[in-house]
């Protein structure tokens, strides 16, 4: 019985980075967008909308690294 | 074309939409229950993304078995009997509200099936062992792991982020996520019919040896799925969603992306792992991330018991099945009057305490413990 142990090991390592990564990105990208938000007098946040242009600068990049191994992954599918 | 032939080919389809309904869970459970996505409007996603997906890749397996079973034993019967097995396996675990996986049902009805027709030796154990046990074992606990480190990384990191951006943004994520998983189930799944009809149409002649699915197979195979996906398996996607532990979408959003990241690395590198499997493991992972104590372990318990009864349950009815089908166009005949029976009966047991769009979310959420809290 021939079990491809390496194979199942380069699974979990990619597997790993892959969802870590893309969660990191999403995570730092929505920390940025908070950057400027503040509470109003009715206890509404203005979140994204006040986030500072370096905040939305650093969320676009990091979305962007995000979608770059979701594409990826699409390509995989598609291939 | 016999009638057996084409008895093959509709009870083909009829497990792909068993498939689907079953399997619809597996990409939108937790987007429904953290409202990411409104439960009709995920399941025609998916629906929309498995039908989409089964196009994108048609290029099905060589074997039917997958080198589980000698396939020069397989015959239509043998096919028939398989899939009855595997139809009934998915439909009384639908009832139970258990993700179990479709695939290992397949394997499992025709093993069954495959024993009686032509005997044990006619299994390849060893092929069991590594194709179905150990993936059995090894991807949600792999699929755990990821899901419980991405889930510990995204509440740490968005600590200090606003609360309603953050929930927002996570919501949002978890569509595009769910997507994925759901798209890379159409182009998993919908192959295994296909490949079982193309497979049944070259035994029998009606196909030369080594063609590819004709138009006509892959449009029914994916129409089958995503009609199947479409109308949601809300048993199994209520308890994937809220019996499991109370998600919130961050744990959504990290449980989704690791399952998609988990199917789609085990894909191409050729190590096939079960979807259902992953997801779930996904899931338990990230409810353990959040909050150790709150996870319904024995949840998992029964699922645990169920996926290890799924080969020789489905395996026991294939055989069963494949039995009184060899006996003819009577036995076949019976066999699917059997089948349509035990499957009404079955619907009906459901509509007793129907589980529904309107009721998926209907739960009460699990009560954590107060010691034990993680991340």
């Amino acid at each position: 019985m021939h079990i491809a142990w390496d194979s199942l090991l380069i699974v979990c390592a990619v597997s790993f980075a892959a969802a870590v990564a893309v969660v990191v990105f999403v995570s730092l990208a929505l920390v940025a967008l908070s950057g400027g938000a503040t509470i109003t007098a009715d206890g509404a946040s203005t979140g994204a909308s006040t986030a500072s242009t370096a905040g939305k600068t650093v969320a676009g990049l990091c979305f962007g690294a995000a979608g770059l191994i979701v594409l990826y992954g699409l390509y995989i599918i598609v291939r | 074309m016999t009638v057996i032939v084409i008895t093959v080919i509709i009870t083909a389809l009829i497990f792909d939409f068993t498939n689907g309904f079953h399997d619809t869970a597996n990409a939108m459970a937790t987007s429904i229950a953290t409202e990411a996505l409104r439960p009709k409007v995920a399941v025609i996603l998916a629906g929309v993304l498995n039908f989409v997906g089964a196009f994108l890749s048609v290029e099905v397996a060589k074997t039917i078995s997958g080198g589980l079973v000698d396939d020069t034993k397989i015959t239509p019967v043998v096919i028939f009997g398989g899939l009855i097995g595997a139809i009934l396996w998915n439909l009384l675990t639908w009832l139970l509200g258990i993700p179990s996986s479709s695939s290992h049902a397949l394997f499992g009805g025709l093993i069954g099936a495959t024993w009686v027709a032509a005997g044990a030796g006619a299994i390849q154990f060893t092929t069991v062992v590594s194709k179905v046990v150990l993936p059995l074992v090894l991807s949600p606990i792999v699929a755990g792991v990821i899901g419980l480190a991405a889930t510990y990384f995204a509440y740490r990191i968005t600590a200090r982020g606003d609360d309603a951006v953050v929930k927002k943004g996570f919501k949002v994520s978890q569509i595009v996520s769910a997507s994925m998983v759901a798209l890379a189930h159409g182009t998993n799944d919908a192959q295994k019919t296909m490949g079982i009809i193309t497979l049944t149409l070259i035994t029998v002649g009606s196909l030369p040896a080594g063609s590819g699915p004709p138009f006509w197979v892959v449009f029914s195979c994916a129409l089958a799925i995503a009609l199947g996906t479409s109308l949601g398996g809300w048993r199994i996607i209520q308890t994937m969603g809220k019996r499991i532990s109370e998600i919130q979408s961050p744990q959504g959003f990290a449980a989704e992306a690791s399952s998609a990241a988990v199917i789609l690395t085990s894909a191409h590198l050729g190590f096939a792992l079960s979807t259902t499997q992953v997801c779930t493991g996904s899931i338990f992972g990230a409810g353990a991330g959040r909050r150790l104590a709150s996870v319904q372990w024995s949840v998992a318990g029964r699922m645990a018991l169920a996926w290890l009864m799924t080969l020789p349950a489905a395996a026991i009815v294939g055989a069963i099945a494949a039995w009184v089908a060899g006996s003819g166009t009577v036995g076949t005949v019976v066999v699917a009057v059997g089948g349509v029976a035990i499957a009404g009966g079955i619907f009906a047991l459901n509509r007793r305490n129907a589980v529904t769009s309107h009721n998926v979310n209907d739960v009460p959420a699990p009560v954590p413990a107060t010691a034990g809290a993680t991340a």
